[in-house]
């Protein structure tokens, strides 16, 4: 069974570069695009009232998402009943610190600086598999 | 304008012995001050935390032990603070103890001698020449606010701004890095060339934008919430994330021994990595390149002078102090590479901390940059 990643992500050209990553990494996921906060929050609920709900093996959250912050997502994921230990990995093209600081406060187990270089951006890849790997 | 509370305008009164306070109070009334008044030191002590405009003390309240007590609450005050002190004292029959005393007295600073027998007149207008100055204090501390308020916000904006400046950018410098990569092969010389105009191009605003936050932040720190950092950590972050351009240039660092200093450590990180980059990226193609990092303790203490020397390019004379302004090259961008802003970022925060930056180097030779920071 492949291993499931929710992509929280509005913007088509890095939902675009998440899928060249993971083709560059060669890793043998399952990619699912939630398209704004709202979408991602509705998808976590479901998997908590659904009884075989199962949830996904890894999120990539970008922050500046339409509609509520990608921080309130994940503040749903941290307090849900089943996916609260799932990893999480928030994607941002800020570079303010109070924003790492705030990702890593509310949780997340990982931080990716959107890059303007396509080989940077590929190293996602890496942090997938490793997030991956230690789940 | 700053408009004072109510009890920031009170004149607080500590005078123990019979009607004193009572008849002070009375002769300020009648010019329209408001007093309070403290039965004894520890209750003055916990209104003045409360705010006020002045207090008015009776010698004889004040005990060698009193005295420390406001000498330690007056050490912890914020820069713009200075309370007034109106001290009641005999004019006539003086032991040496209360020599003793008034000597100790000096200590408090900001304080006025007011000898009895006491006319109203001297007491209402020491009390007014107080609250004036006090007003200031406040005033001051209001613009101070103010300040941080504004520079707090700036930085904000400059981080929205860049953030949202990148995203654009972004997709231009990915997708020049994806044509190049896919269509390499369709495109003839002048394509190429055209995309690596459009690609050096997102480049070079990618590095004017990390600065422009860079300079934004220099200043968002105030001198206050500062502490005691080792400056080894600073540099060898510095030098990690110059870890490529050390292995490539081949250069030898010299670090001696540093010391720790006052200061926020991502800033002084930021200088260490803007003054070794420019050794880098300015040195000689015929001579190995060594850098050398010191710190001495600087001619007006509490200070330390730090340097960055190398046995670079050099810098002309009649350069020395333009290169610290913002935007400002010697070089042609196809020479050396830059924004124009790292000596100006290093610049903005050596000033933040009161501190001056400044170059000594003879071209051909070398540089070496100087700064000095709160020990």
């Amino acid at each position: 069974l492949q291993p499931l990643i929710i992509v929280v992500e509005d913007n088509p050209t890095d939902v675009f570069l998440v899928k060249e990553s993971v083709r560059a990494a060669r890793l043998d996921v399952l990619l699912k695009v939630a398209e704004d906060s709202e979408e991602a929050i509705k998808l976590i609920a479901a998997i908590d009232a659904d009884e075989s709900g199962h949830c996904p093996q890894l999120i990539l959250l970008d922050i500046n998402l339409p509609r509520a912050s990608g921080f309130e997502v994940l503040q749903h994921i941290r307090q849900s009943a089943r996916c609260k230990s799932t990893p999480v990995i928030v994607m941002t093209s800020s570079a303010a610190p109070a924003d790492r600081a705030k990702a890593s406060e509310l949780g997340a187990n990982g931080y990716f600086w959107k890059p303007s270089q396509y080989d940077e951006f590929m190293k996602l890849g890496d942090l997938m598999r490793n997030a991956l790997s230690d789940a | 304008m700053y408009r004072r509370s109510a009890l920031e305008m009170r004149v607080l009164i500590l005078a123990p012995i019979g009607r004193d306070a009572a008849l002070l109070s009375e002769t300020l009334k009648v010019q329209r001050i408001d007093t309070a008044i403290a039965d004894n030191a520890m209750a003055l002590l916990e209104m003045l935390a409360e705010g006020a405009g002045a207090s008015i003390v009776a010698e004889e309240a004040l005990n060698l032990e009193v005295i420390q007590a406001l000498h330690a609450w007056l050490e912890v005050q914020p820069n713009w603070s200075d309370p007034p002190f109106i001290i009641l004292i005999a004019a006539s029959n003086r032991t040496v103890e209360d020599e003793d005393r008034l000597h100790q007295l000096r200590t408090l600073g900001n304080f006025t001698l007011v000898e009895r027998p006491l006319r109203p007149e001297t007491v209402q207008s020491a009390a007014r020449a107080a609250l004036r100055a006090r007003g200031r204090q406040y005033e001051i501390r209001s613009r101070q606010q103010s300040l941080l308020q504004a520079n707090a916000d700036l930085e904000q904006f400059a981080y929205s701004a860049s953030h949202d400046l990148r995203e654009p950018l972004r997709s231009i410098g990915i997708y020049s890095d994806l044509l190049r990569r896919e269509y390499d092969s369709v495109l003839d010389e002048r394509g190429r060339e055209f995309l690596s105009v459009i690609r050096s191009g997102a480049t070079r605003m990618d590095a004017l934008l990390t600065d422009l936050l860079a300079y934004a932040h220099a200043s968002s720190i105030s001198e206050d919430d500062v502490e005691q950092v080792s400056a080894t950590k600073p540099l060898q972050a510095a030098l990690e994330s110059l870890a490529g351009a050390i292995r490539e240039s081949g250069a030898e660092i010299i670090v001696n021994d540093l010391p720790s200093v006052r200061m926020h450590s991502s800033h002084l990180s930021q200088i260490f990595q803007n003054l070794v980059g420019n050794s880098i990226k300015y040195r000689k193609d015929d001579a190995r390149l060594v850098i050398q990092v010191s710190a001495v303790i600087a001619d007006q203490e509490p200070r330390w002078t730090f340097s960055v020397s190398d046995n670079g390019i050099g810098i002309p004379p009649a350069y020395k102090e333009t290169i610290f302004g913002i935007f400002k090259r010697l070089h042609a961008n196809s020479k050396y590479a830059g924004t124009g802003m790292g000596l100006a970022i290093c610049q903005r925060i050596v000033e933040r901390y009161r501190g001056r930056i400044w170059v000594e180097s003879e071209p051909g030779t070398g540089s070496t940059f100087y700064f000095t920071v709160p020990a």
